[in-house]
């Protein structure tokens, strides 16, 4: 083996562990009196040991009994297994951390699966936990029945067992599951053989695979390919029989990182936390060489020339990125108009112009360049990664802005593409028609920002906009978006009431809700489904029980044109009033003053939240420049 | 020789204990020391073996109970 290569345990993206790890934790007070959250996270986005994961776990214990912290977004996992979790927990939790999550792992009792999902006051379901993650293996799952002879191995038994659980932590804990695929075995049984003939192990497991892969999404479960990963570290490192008998842990202790990573990201992604924009760095990043020094003729990016290929190779994954939804933007030392050189005459660029969002090239720093592209797309800076070869700018960026992610690079541009890739930046656990053009839309805010900077007075801008909204009530089409969006919106969100597709699916056929789907287009393009409005029958009052809207489409009156929608629905169902809910988090300070800006008086309200209320007697429509569309 | 081994088994301890103050004496064994616990024996076999190259057998690590055991095993395997 290549003494020098990366392995994928090792999370080569990460920064390397600091020696100072030890000092900066034991820095952080353990008062709770300023917010533990940020030098935590940072404490985790590195390369962790067991005992630096077991050490952030415990701080996060010990910190999570004095005060919530303000920037990490809670979320409580229920944990089934047949193997050993006390290695498990802790490498969850400091694993969260660095995608800002404050988790609180609740684990069933050892070889008490079935009780813990059909018993509605097992301790996992008494927990009301947002997720159940279902670590089951072949030691756990009935794969096998001699019964009948030949063929012992089959996946029905197993499929059936993963559905009851499935069933028992909707039913009574009202959580999403998170199911793993299950590693091939190591071992064979016949050789080559066992992949073709029914009854093997291996060809029972491969079936299984299928299977969930097929119908997990479906009611909203979640797939956590743990097969892929097995496969991708290598089923020889992944199986430790001596760790299984010692301790029953259920696979090799060196991978514990990277099985963290793995089912941290699916619950970050189902948070809304995967990253949606690539900024790449030019000179020996999206080429070899520097094209103010080397000129046009002197930059790698030739095929048959083994430099070139290694950065056209980041360019087509950075295109791929972009197929699937993620926005590009260009951050570069140079001048602009040698920066754009390239693009515009090098046949070797797979990159153009057109395919980048945002193109800053100027001498100014990275991190206050970052915070423009940013500024730009509308979106947060906790929604960027940068990929740099310059480690000073690299870390220059961390120390001024931990936010952005920043995969770590070696010398060898070859192995740029899979830190970026494996670094699970843009993880997704669902994709949507909406996803596909999400590029083009965060490409047609950077233009209207052009715009707004030209047009100076905000209503003509607005109206020049030319901007259709469309109403129509949830339906089967738009649900699996719809979901999306509840659970993952954060900022724009009253009262950030988490429901699961078989939550909304319900909806779309109950007399005491209305629902809103809403959708926006625009000269620049299709924005897609921007908000989402439950409303629920009180008597003559229409309580409005969630109301979410994508940040993007901010400061363009569409509040007020949802709200000029609501008052004319409830009034035409008889309503007298509309009552506006806000429940405040740490993340929802955008909209704690939406109702009383939409004209809603205050009215008393339980202990956590705030009521508003619109008395539709007499109530005028706002004037809005968009133009409504009925489905 | 055996210094060496010895103070190597110390840094091994210090980490995987999470104890830098901790002083290896020979009265170090499984019965007296808390944190020595099922899950800190895995973790301590791991450990002392990633740190001097060597594997132990399930018998072995059966054995490995108290510092004077670990010692000898070490010096006999490396």
């Amino acid at each position: 083996m290549n003494p020098g290569r990366l392995a994928l345990t090792d999370l080569p993206w990460l920064p390397r562990l600091s020696p100072a790890f030890k000092t900066r934790l034991a820095d952080v007070p353990a008062d709770g009196n300023a917010d533990w959250g940020p030098p935590l996270a940072a404490l985790a986005a590195q390369q962790l040991g067991l005992t630096q994961a077991m050490a952030l776990s415990r701080k996060l214990r010990q910190l999570r009994g004095t005060k919530p912290s303000k920037a990490l977004t809670p979320f409580r996992l229920g944990l089934v297994s047949n193997a050993t979790v006390d290695f498990i927990v802790p490498f969850l939790e400091a694993t969260a951390l660095r995608y800002g999550i404050a988790l609180e792992v609740v684990a069933a009792d050892y070889g008490q699966q079935m009780q813990a999902a059909l018993d509605p006051n097992s301790t996992i379901n008494r927990a009301r936990p947002d997720a159940v993650l279902l670590a089951l293996d072949h030691h756990g799952l009935a794969l096998r029945d001699d019964s009948a002879g030949w063929p012992p191995h089959r996946p029905e038994a197993a499929l059936a067992q993963l559905r009851s659980l499935r069933d028992g932590f909707r039913t009574h804990g009202g959580a999403v599951c998170l199911v793993q695929t299950v590693p091939a075995p190591l071992a064979p049984q016949f050789g080559s053989l066992d992949a073709g003939l029914a009854g093997t192990l291996r060809h029972a497991v491969s079936g299984l695979n299928t299977a969930l892969a097929a119908e997990v999404g479906q009611n909203g479960d979640v797939l956590i390919d743990v097969d892929w990963l097995a496969q991708s570290v290598g089923l020889d490192t992944w199986y430790d029989d001596r760790a299984w008998h010692l301790a029953k842990m259920p696979f090799a202790q060196n991978v514990l990182p990277m099985y963290a990573e793995l089912v941290v990201r699916a619950i970050a992604a189902m948070r809304g936390k995967a990253r949606k924009c690539l900024v790449l760095d030019l000179d020996n990043t999206l080429w070899g060489g520097v094209i103010g020094d080397d000129g046009l003729e002197g930059i790698a990016l030739n095929q048959g020339d083994p430099r070139g290929e290694a950065h056209r190779a980041i360019q087509a994954a950075a295109l791929e990125l972009r197929r699937r939804g993620v926005v590009l933007a260009v951050c570069s030392k140079n001048d602009d108009a040698t920066a754009r050189l390239p693009f515009r005459s090098h046949p070797g660029m797979l990159l153009k112009e057109d395919d980048i969002a945002v193109f800053v090239a100027n001498w100014e720093d990275k991190a206050s360049n970052l915070e423009r592209i940013a500024q730009r797309l509308d979106i947060g800076i906790d929604a960027l990664v940068l990929l740099d070869d310059n480690p000073a700018e690299r870390e220059q960026v961390r120390q001024a802005l931990p936010q952005v992610a920043v995969p770590e690079l070696g010398a060898d541009p070859s192995d740029y593409v899979r830190c970026l890739m494996l670094g699970g930046y843009f993880e997704s656990v669902a994709f949507t028609p909406d996803d596909l053009s999400r590029a083009a839309q965060y490409q047609g805010n950077a233009q209207r920002a052009v715009l707004q900077d030209s047009s100076r007075d905000l209503g003509e801008f607005l109206r020049s906009l030319e901007m259709h909204i469309r109403f129509a009530p949830f339906d089967a089409q738009g649900r699996k978006r719809i979901t999306q969006l509840i659970n993952k919106t954060n900022q724009f969100n009253a009262t950030t009431r988490r429901y699961t597709e078989a939550q909304v699916e319900a909806m779309e056929t109950s007399a005491t809700h209305h629902t809103l789907q809403i959708n926006l287009v625009d000269r620049f393009g299709d924005n897609g489904m921007i908000c989402v409005v439950i409303c629920t029958v009180h008597g003559d009052a229409w309580h409005v029980d969630s109301w979410l809207m994508s940040c993007r489409v901010l400061n363009r009156k569409v509040e007020e044109a949802v709200c000029n929608r609501i008052a004319q629905a409830a009034r035409a169902a008889g309503a007298r009033r509309v009552v506006g809910i806000y429940v405040p988090t740490p993340r929802n300070g955008m909209v704690a003053e939406l109702y009383p800006r939409l004209g809603f008086a205050a009215a008393p309200a339980p202990e956590g939240e705030q009521r508003w209320v619109l008395e539709l007697e007499g109530h005028a429509p706002f004037d809005v420049p968009l133009t409504v569309v009925d489905a | 020789m055996n210094n060496d081994i010895r103070a190597r088994l110390e840094a091994v301890f210090r980490e995987v204990f999470d104890n830098d103050a901790l002083q290896l004496t020979d009265a170090i064994d499984r019965e007296s020391f808390e944190a020595w616990d099922s899950l800190g024996h895995i973790r301590l076999v791991s450990a002392v073996e990633e740190d001097f190259g060597i594997a132990f057998t399930l018998d072995e690590i059966e054995t490995m109970t108290s510092v004077p055991q670990i010692l000898a095993l070490v010096a006999v395997k490396s």
